[in-house]
């Protein structure tokens, strides 16, 4: 038997998933190859231990998002990587780990971390995944890419809102004065400039954006 | 000279002509954006005061109160500045309450069980301080704490109102 072969005979047998002749076959090859013993044991290991944390069927709070971040990964992935020369099966065989139960919750209990949907607050507020679990909003991924500036994000179930709290933010001068305006919802133009006005009609500015996207206020 | 002090009053002409031509672009939320000033009672902070114009009364008093409740009670909440920004669906969005601090959004269309999939930058003038991706779910505000000003410090409430 080739290799890639034991492999997902290895793994449907982790699974349950082998008819009698098949499961007959495994445990004589388990019996006879050390090193696949250590393999198939630590799979159980590692399935055990994820079917603890995750319910049988769960799908993740934003599935569609999720879903659609795994993908631009795979993707990216596979334009990233070099193969090397395989036969149709083996190529199959390569991301078989990744289509089995198990191996979509281990990649969801990277995307929890990664989301940050199991952190709680410093504060001791609530989780974001409280946030999802009421419907109410959630932030998913945050960056904050000036040096020393940090985001600590969490959903208050109390206040029953989302909070992105900023550290590292540089005062204001005392000096400058902050406008406010009642600014109406603007249509883009065709030149890509933003007519803005007040709620009143007045033109407030028109917002330009200069060839790196950072926008400038004209004043009328 | 003369061509430069032209070349403003042309910009805005130009900008009004196209405005009556072009067909209306779709959008897949309309957004409310309020920029607040948190600062303790003792300090006097009534021309930061506006009245709301893009939500009521009582929605503003029922954000006060959660504002409160999230960076404090011992604070007020005045209303700088606010805009009600439709959310483009194949452009971004700018939700521009004031000038120091306001936001781009890039639509990522609607989400399931409601509300709209979104990216959103924080900018402070010319500089971009957060990015975030997030789902606003229809009453469920975002609030984010900005910088310190004077006696206080701005925060940023994004909301997508129920019936937008």
């Amino acid at each position: 038997m080739k290799p890639s072969e034991q492999e997902e005979l290895v793994h449907r047998w982790v699974d349950g998933d082998l008819d009698p002749a098949e499961e007959t076959r495994i445990e004589g090859l388990l019996a006879n190859d050390p090193h696949l013993r250590d393999e198939a044991d630590s799979l159980n290991s590692l399935r055990e231990s994820l079917r603890s944390e995750f319910p049988a069927e769960q799908e993740p709070p934003y599935p569609d998002f999720f879903n659609s971040q795994i993908q631009r990964l795979i993707v990216e992935d596979e334009q990233t990587t070099t193969a090397p020369t395989q036969s149709p099966a083996e190529t199959k065989s390569a991301f078989s780990w990744f289509a089995l139960p198990w191996g979509i919750a281990a990649a969801a209990l990277a995307g929890v971390a990664f989301m940050g949907l199991s952190r709680p607050s410093a504060d001791g507020t609530g989780s974001l995944a409280s946030a999802a679990a009421v419907g109410a909003t959630v932030v998913s991924t945050t960056y904050t890419p000036m040096i020393g500036v940090t985001a600590d994000t969490f959903f208050s179930d109390e206040a029953d809102a989302t909070v992105i709290r900023l550290a590292g933010l540089a005062t204001l001068p005392s000096s400058i004065e902050i406008e406010g305006y009642a600014a109406a919802s603007y249509q883009p133009d065709l030149g890509g400039a933003a007519q803005l006005r007040c709620i009143d009609g007045e033109i407030l500015y028109v917002l330009l954006e200069d060839s790196q996207g950072t926008p400038r206020f004209l004043a009328q | 000279m003369v061509a430069r002090s032209l070349i403003l009053p042309l910009l805005f002409l130009l900008l009004g002509s196209a405005k009556a031509q072009e067909p209306v672009v779709e959008t897949d939320a309309e957004i409310w954006g309020g920029l607040l000033y948190a600062v303790g009672p003792d300090t006097d902070a009534a021309d930061q005061d506006s009245e709301p114009r893009g939500i009521d009364v009582t929605a503003l008093a029922d954000l006060q109160k959660r504002l409160a409740i999230v960076f404090g009670d011992d604070k007020t909440y005045h209303l700088v500045g606010e805009h009600t920004q439709g959310l483009f669906k194949q452009y971004e969005s700018w939700l521009v309450p004031s000038k120091e601090l306001f936001l781009k959004l890039d639509s990522k269309g609607p989400a399931d069980g409601g509300g709209v999939n979104l990216n959103l930058q924080l900018w402070q003038e010319k500089k971009v301080i957060m990015k975030t991706d997030a789902t606003l779910r229809p009453g469920s505000p975002l609030f984010i704490e900005g910088p310190k000003w004077r006696d206080g410090n701005l925060v940023f409430v994004v909301l997508l109102p129920k019936n937008g």
